[in-house]
């Protein structure tokens, strides 16, 4: 699996590949239901928490990554 | 001048356009509905750090109706229209009383006009009639705009950093617009900036 340091580490025009438009989703998995300040998913203004979400769901999303 | 009933007050914006700022009401679905509408995919994602098609009925429900004391939330209107342009909030945090979260939200016709100076500076205000000594932030890290905002109310940390984002704290100033002024005198490393709000005298 390719890192983001080891991406950083390459040239300079295949850092340059890594865009939006070069970006592609290859996989994506679905909760089922919407995130909530309840779940301490959301903050009290309604804006995801990055951090909790990629702790909480850490095996889901290394599921994606998975051969 | 602040905002203690739902009245308002007009604000003269640096382009010479105004607006009336006022209290969020429970009867401004409509309202928030319509400006959601007029607000682009990117403004979305940097207001709520992740693509936002769609408001719930809750979503619009917990938004609108604010208690004023723990949540507050302030619409700013253009007069011409009646249409909504911008809203900033604040929620206190469960675990620290004296602290609320804050969120500023300009739609996209109408930033870089002074909108979200006002609405701050305002929302800080209504804070600290309330007991909020200091606001925090959870924002995208490339959110220059938003620091710019939070800098001008007084000194900013940053207190996580975590995929992009970073959480910041800011410090309300006890009272006026003096050290606000300064901030914004402070934060114009872009270039001359004026002061954005021109508020009408009381009465």
């Amino acid at each position: 699996m390719t890192t983001d340091t080891n991406i950083a580490h390459t040239s300079p025009s295949a850092a340059a590949n890594i865009s939006p438009e070069n970006l592609e989703i290859k996989r994506l998995d679905v909760l089922g239901r919407d995130l909530s300040q309840a779940e301490g998913e959301l903050t009290p203004t309604l804006k995801v928490k990055r951090a909790e979400i990629l702790t909480r769901y850490a095996d889901r999303v290394e599921r994606l990554y998975e051969p | 001048m602040s905002i203690t009933d739902d009245t308002g007050v007009a604000v003269a914006l640096r382009d010479g356009s105004r607006v009336v700022i006022r209290r969020v009401r429970p009867d401004d679905r409509a309202l928030l509905l319509a400006g959601f509408e007029r607000l682009g995919t990117e403004s979305r994602y940097r207001r709520f750090l992740a693509p936002m098609a769609e408001f719930t009925d809750d979503v619009v429900t917990y938004l609108t109706q604010v208690d004023h004391h723990d949540h507050e939330a302030l619409a700013a209107i253009d007069p011409e229209t009646g249409a909504g342009v911008g809203v900033a909030r604040f929620v206190r945090c469960l675990d620290r009383a004296d602290t609320a979260e804050a969120a500023v939200t300009v739609i996209d016709d109408w930033q870089s006009r002074g909108v979200g100076t006002a609405l701050l500076d305002l929302l800080a205000e209504r804070a600290r009639a309330e007991g909020v000594v200091r606001f925090t932030a959870l924002m995208l890290a490339e959110n220059r705009e938003m620091l710019h905002l939070l800098e001008a109310l007084g000194p900013v940390r940053v207190v996580d950093r975590h995929s992009g984002t970073i959480e910041i704290e800011a410090e309300l100033p006890a009272a006026g617009a003096g050290r606000a002024l300064h901030g914004v005198l402070g934060a114009s490393a872009r270039g001359p900036v004026r002061l954005a709000v021109r508020r009408p005298a009381p009465g």
